[in-house]
């Protein structure tokens, strides 16, 4: 397994508590798209710099969850309520989402440009941002000549350069190949270490879960119910976490709750 | 140096044998002069008044170049205002529409009256029918904006100015730049087609006068030389401008990096 | 299928609607209907042409319609046209003949507002105020010539519109139309022609091309004859044909059309009118206007008179 140099070798037990990450909680939240039921009565506490995954088939309703969390949708019954104010929030979606027309470091440094903040400081963050995620030398590159997992990247450089206490990440590394996607986790636990934000992220890959959140909710195939919630309780973590047993035996014991759709908690 | 032979060597290599085969034909079948002139009897006539023409193009030029920079400046302002407001638009654009329909040779006239002879009405009805079609691709462009990039800009509570200028008008740029193009065809026939009634005649002729006074002393050999540069204008004015939309484009959008 | 054939032949005289032996002719006007062919529609109305075995179709003109061009080409047979017009046609390749000249003296002029300055047609050209002509006009070059300066040239299209707006402005005209109609709208015009500036080649020509001359030459003989007897009807009543020109041209109040006609006399009338005829043209008019064009650049070399009109 290749070690992602970023990742630091991490003692055991869940992240420090967040200095500046904010609480999230969602209280039987229901969506309906017109007729269609999606999701039905889902409730989430996410505790500050706390790591949270939502797990599920597709079209059970997570990706509508997290927006509805990020603000970006209303529930039709029940409420999302974050803790710490609107501010500080910053989303990371399955597409890079980045506008043709700028280089890498321009593309970073665009929320820092839209809040007001000075020419000098935006190349200097933005290009710190791309170090992170192992682009620092390719700030100049336009995005058609980046590689897919490249401007994925780009992208989650761009959701950190605004410092944020509150990571809401959509199927982010969904459309990259394994090695890649194991990377970018391996880059999102330390960057995540360092600044003590909160995170929730929807995936469809119950390793990635695993590796990165201490808890798991499963939903149902929709509409979303939660039919597990699981605490991840792993001696180590960091890249030789993968090959571990507990890992191991952890993702299995999900995958089992994911196919019944029940039980609940517990490695 | 290549890659420019490779561009013009085509199309030049077709004009050259569409031009041996006219004069053939023509040094053949000897039509009358006033019917059919061949590009022979054409190029005499350009060099016996090299001078006149080439003032008159000149002068034809600078006039679609001017209703094209107008157009130009209009459609997108005009363009940009409408996509920001539904009710401007639904007002609006219906009209604009109709501006596209109405006859330029009944307007022209009217144009007349309103600027005066010489350049100014000329110059208007250049940019009145250029108008139209920056206008329309401005609007499409800025309407069809990736809904992804529209809600991440929502995301970061970006302003209405920040939303046009640093994500709707780039996003628009290669539409606009198709507009523009087809705006400069356009302006070189509003020039000359408002120069029938408006122009000067005699040394200070643009080439739409040249075009009558020629057609009405039989001088089709004049009438096909003033067409001809016309076209010439035309063709630069649409050079200049898909040079322009390069130079923008290059960086970033596929059309521009086809060759 | 013998009775297919025979009712063929019988239906197909019916579906042309005419006898046979009647010769078809187009003939082009090169401007709007209005007095100045007054002869040619009195003719229509009285059935002259019918007499003459001939259907006539008259094409309406306008400005920058190119008669000589679609004569000599044969979109048309006949059409009318300005005398130097169709000594350039000539030149080109455009093999026409005239056969009639409505106008013996020539009908252009330049009008201007009552309180234009000007008060002869040099001073118009010599003026610091626009000229609308029509562009390629030969009395342009001559009248520049012969005053050594050629004034602010705007193109006429026809319309009245500019000119009514534009009390500075001076504007090319037929004696018999255009200064009618300002006067009957309340606006006083005063009057130069060309003619009086020197310049007067025939004009209202009616000429037809080399080739249609020597096929149907006695078609061409017998419009000629049935177009004289239609201006002598016109002159002698214009008020009787007018309605029918008024009708093909609504921009032109009848009331105008009948001022204008009575006007139309002295020109359409000549010494050799009066010796040969309606239309009748002299060698020595042909000729002057020839030099004349030499001299002004139009032509080259001076046109061979003797193959370009003929008097049928």
């Amino acid at each position: 397994m290749t070690e992602s140099p970023g990742a630091a070798e991490a003692p055991a037990g869940p992240a420090p508590p967040g200095a500046g990450g904010l609480s999230l909680g969602l209280d039987r939240v229901t969506k309906r798209f017109g007729e269609r039921l999606v999701l039905s009565a889902v409730s989430l506490d996410v505790p500050p710099g706390a790591f949270v995954a939502v797990v599920g088939p597709s079209g059970c309703g997570k990706t509508t969850l997290l927006r509805i969390a990020g603000g970006l949708e209303a529930p039709s019954e029940g409420a999302a309520a974050l803790g710490g104010g609107p501010d500080g929030v910053s989303f990371c979606f399955q597409d890079a989402r980045l506008l043709p027309w700028r280089t890498a470091e321009e593309n970073v440094a665009l929320p820092l440009e839209l809040a007001g903040v000075g020419a000098r400081e935006r190349r200097a963050r933005a290009s710190a941002a791309l170090s992170e995620v192992q682009l620092g030398d390719r700030g100049g590159a336009m995005p058609a000549e980046l590689s897919g997992g490249m401007r994925i990247r780009v992208a989650l450089a761009r959701t950190l350069v605004t410092r944020p206490r509150l990571l809401l990440l959509d199927e982010p590394f969904g459309a990259l190949d394994e090695v890649t996607r194991q990377e970018l986790d391996d880059a999102l636990l330390s960057l995540r270490r360092a600044s003590g934000a909160t995170a929730l992220l929807v995936t469809h890959s119950i390793a990635e879960a695993v590796y990165l959140a201490q808890e798991v909710v499963v939903l149902s195939r929709g509409p979303g119910r939660v039919v597990a919630r699981c605490h991840v309780d792993l001696p180590v973590r960091g890249p030789e976490a993968r090959a571990s047993r507990p890992f191991q035996d952890q993702v299995v014991a999900l995958q089992r709750a994911l196919a019944a759709g029940a039980g609940r908690g517990g490695p | 140096m290549r890659r420019a032979l490779a561009t013009l060597g085509p199309p030049l290599a077709v004009v050259a044998a569409a031009l041996l085969a006219w004069q053939g034909a023509v040094s053949v079948l000897r039509p009358p002069e006033y019917l059919v002139p061949g590009p022979i009897a054409i190029t005499r006539a350009f060099l016996d008044d090299a001078g006149r023409l080439t003032s008159a193009m000149l002068r034809t030029g600078l006039a679609a170049a001017a209703g094209f920079a107008l157009a130009a400046l209009a459609g997108v302002t005009l363009g940009s205002l409408l996509a920001a407001s539904r009710f401007l638009r639904r007002g609006v654009y219906p009209l604009a529409s109709l501006l596209q329909m109405v006859p330029l040779v009944a307007l022209a006239p009217i144009l007349v009256i309103w600027f005066g002879y010489g350049g100014r009405a000329t110059v208007a009805s250049a940019a009145l029918v250029a108008l139209f079609p920056v206008l329309a691709n401005t609007l499409d462009g800025l309407r069809s904006v990736d809904p992804g990039l529209l809600e991440m800009f929502d995301l970061y509570r970006a302003s209405r100015s920040d939303r046009f200028w640093k994500l709707g008008l780039p996003w628009a740029t290669p539409a606009i730049v198709t507009g523009l193009r087809v705006a400069a065809g356009l302006a070189v026939i509003g020039a000359v087609v408002g120069e029938f009634v408006s122009g000067f005649a005699g040394e200070r002729a643009p080439l739409g006068i040249v075009i009558l006074a020629a057609l009405r002393e039989a001088r089709t050999d004049l009438v096909f030389a003033a067409v001809g540069l016309s076209a010439a204008v035309g063709f630069l004015l649409f050079g200049a401008v898909s040079a322009g939309g390069w130079l923008a484009l290059r960086r970033w959008h596929a059309s521009a990096s086809r060759p | 299928m013998r009775h297919l054939l025979l009712a063929a032949a019988l239906l197909l005289p019916a579906c042309q609607n005419r006898p046979a032996g009647v010769d078809r002719l187009r003939l082009q006007l090169d401007w709007v209907p209005e007095p100045e062919f007054g002869g040619i529609y009195a003719a229509l109305e009285r059935g002259f042409f019918r007499e003459e075995r001939l259907e006539v179709e008259v094409v309406k003109g306008g400005a920058g319609v190119a008669t000589p061009q679609l004569v000599a080409s044969g979109q048309v047979e006949l059409g009318v046209m300005a005398a130097e017009q169709l000594l350039a046609a000539r030149a080109r390749g455009g093999p026409l003949v005239a056969v009639f000249a409505a106008f013996q003296t020539n009908p252009l002029a330049v009008m201007v507002h009552a309180g234009h300055p000007a008060r002869s047609l040099e001073e118009v050209w010599r003026g610091t105020g626009p000229v609308a002509v029509e562009p390629g006009q030969s009395f342009v070059r001559f009248l520049s010539r012969r005053y050594g300066t050629t004034p602010r040239l705007v193109p006429y299209q026809g319309a009245l519109a500019t000119f009514q707006a534009d009390p500075g402005l001076a504007q090319q005209c037929f004696v018999s139309a255009e200064p009618v109609q300002m006067e009957l709208s309340g606006v006083p015009v005063r009057v130069f022609t060309v003619a009086e500036g020197g310049f007067d080649p025939y004009n209202g020509v009616v000429a037809t091309s080399e080739r249609v001359l020597s096929e149907r030459g006695d078609a061409v003989r017998r419009f000629v004859r049935a177009l004289r007897r239609g201006w002598e009807a016109y002159l002698a009543e214009p008020a009787a044909y007018n309605p029918a020109i008024a009708r093909l041209n609504p921009a032109m109040p009848l009331e105008a059309m009948n001022l204008a006609a009575t006007r139309l006399r002295p020109l359409v009338e000549s010494a050799a009118t009066r010796r040969s005829g309606l239309g009748a043209m002299e060698a020595r008019r042909w000729e002057e206007l020839s030099a004349q064009l030499v001299e002004l650049g139009v032509l080259s070399r001076p046109a061979d008179v003797g193959r370009l009109f003929v008097n049928p």
